[in-house]
């Protein structure tokens, strides 16, 4: 390795700035290459790769932790900020559920029914309900479906 | 941060947002980034080309995937063109059509690829072999509907929800 810069002074051992560059601190847990990449144990933060790709071992969404949704006809799913995947428990069979629209295009939300088969749940009209194809969308319980905004047609799309 | 952190450089005004501490993390940016000590570094925000944690998990509040900012028509035949760095295509089409084929993956094995219908007709994909998706013809993507895919490598196919 290239010479350390700071290295004389004790507490100081821990950030090392090499001739190649690159920086190494965080008791060597944190460092860089001299060529832009970071590898660090874990990252907390908004990540934004989008000129790039995201290569995963796991992907792990968030999900809600608290007691499912006890949705009604006519509801609409809450969608907690920085969470993608959301439970409802319908008490029966609901319909004209409404998901909330986003501002983030290309976001990803996964709504889990855990409901019995009987308690289906079925969305309000495209223009209500914000889902694209409205009331043929239909969550069987218990079942989930993925869905995708799309902010130029201002809609979710669900597989 | 500990009691024993330290301005790093202090005198020197430009400098004056670096700590370290004795525990070997370091603090900077208005306090906005720093680590601690185990290689945990929370931010603000990370803009970078790649992420590359294949040998670990990815946790993600808000999961944002890159939307085509296009649409492509689709016609009888058509193959789905993949754009880079896109995993939302967005497509429509003016009648229902069949013999669709899937994008040419771009990165590899598991890549996830999206496909929006935006329009009221039915797009349906040709056989296998043609189309690179697993069950060819018996995938539809219904009007106003979406499929997600991901590509295996192996089979050499998409394998859709």
């Amino acid at each position: 390795m290239a010479v350390a810069y700071f290295a004389a002074v004790d507490r100081f051992r821990n950030l090392v700035v090499t001739d190649g560059g690159n920086i190494i601190s965080d008791n060597g847990n944190f460092s860089t290459d001299g060529a832009g990449n970071l590898t660090a144990t874990s990252i907390i933060a908004a990540i934004n790769a989008s000129s790039g790709n995201v290569n995963a071992g796991t992907l792990q969404l968030v999900e809600t932790t608290n007691t499912a949704q006890v949705i009604t006809t006519g509801g609409t799913i809450t969608v907690p900020a920085n969470t993608s995947v959301v439970r409802v428990n319908p008490g029966a069979a609901v319909t004209g559920i409404i998901l909330p629209t986003s501002t983030i295009n290309g976001q990803i939300l996964i709504v889990i029914n855990i409901a019995v088969a009987a308690n289906t749940v079925t969305f309000a009209t495209a223009a209500t309900s914000h889902v694209a194809d409205g009331t043929a969308a239909v969550i069987t319980g218990p079942a989930m479906k993925v869905f995708v905004w799309d902010t130029t047609e201002g809609f979710w799309y669900h597989s | 941060m500990s009691l024993a952190a330290v301005a790093f450089m202090a005198p020197n005004g430009r400098f004056r947002n670096l700590f370290i501490t004795d525990g070997g993390s370091i603090v900077s940016d208005r306090a906005a980034f720093s680590t601690d000590g185990a290689g945990n570094l929370t931010t603000t925000s990370v803009t970078t080309s790649n992420v590359n944690a294949a040998q670990d998990p990815v946790t993600s509040g808000t999961l944002q995937l890159v939307v085509s900012s296009g649409i492509q028509t689709l016609v009888n035949g058509a193959n789905i063109a993949a754009i880079n760095n896109t995993t939302v295509l967005r497509t429509t089409a003016a009648a229902n059509v069949t013999a669709l084929s899937m994008p040419v993956p771009i990165s590899g094995n598991g890549q996830l690829s999206l496909i929006i219908n935006t329009s009221t007709h039915s797009m349906t994909f040709d056989i296998a072999n043609n189309s690179g998706m697993a069950d060819g013809t018996s995938a539809v993507i219904q009007t106003n509907r979406m499929v997600l895919s991901v590509w295996n490598n192996t089979e050499g196919l998409y394998y859709h929800t």
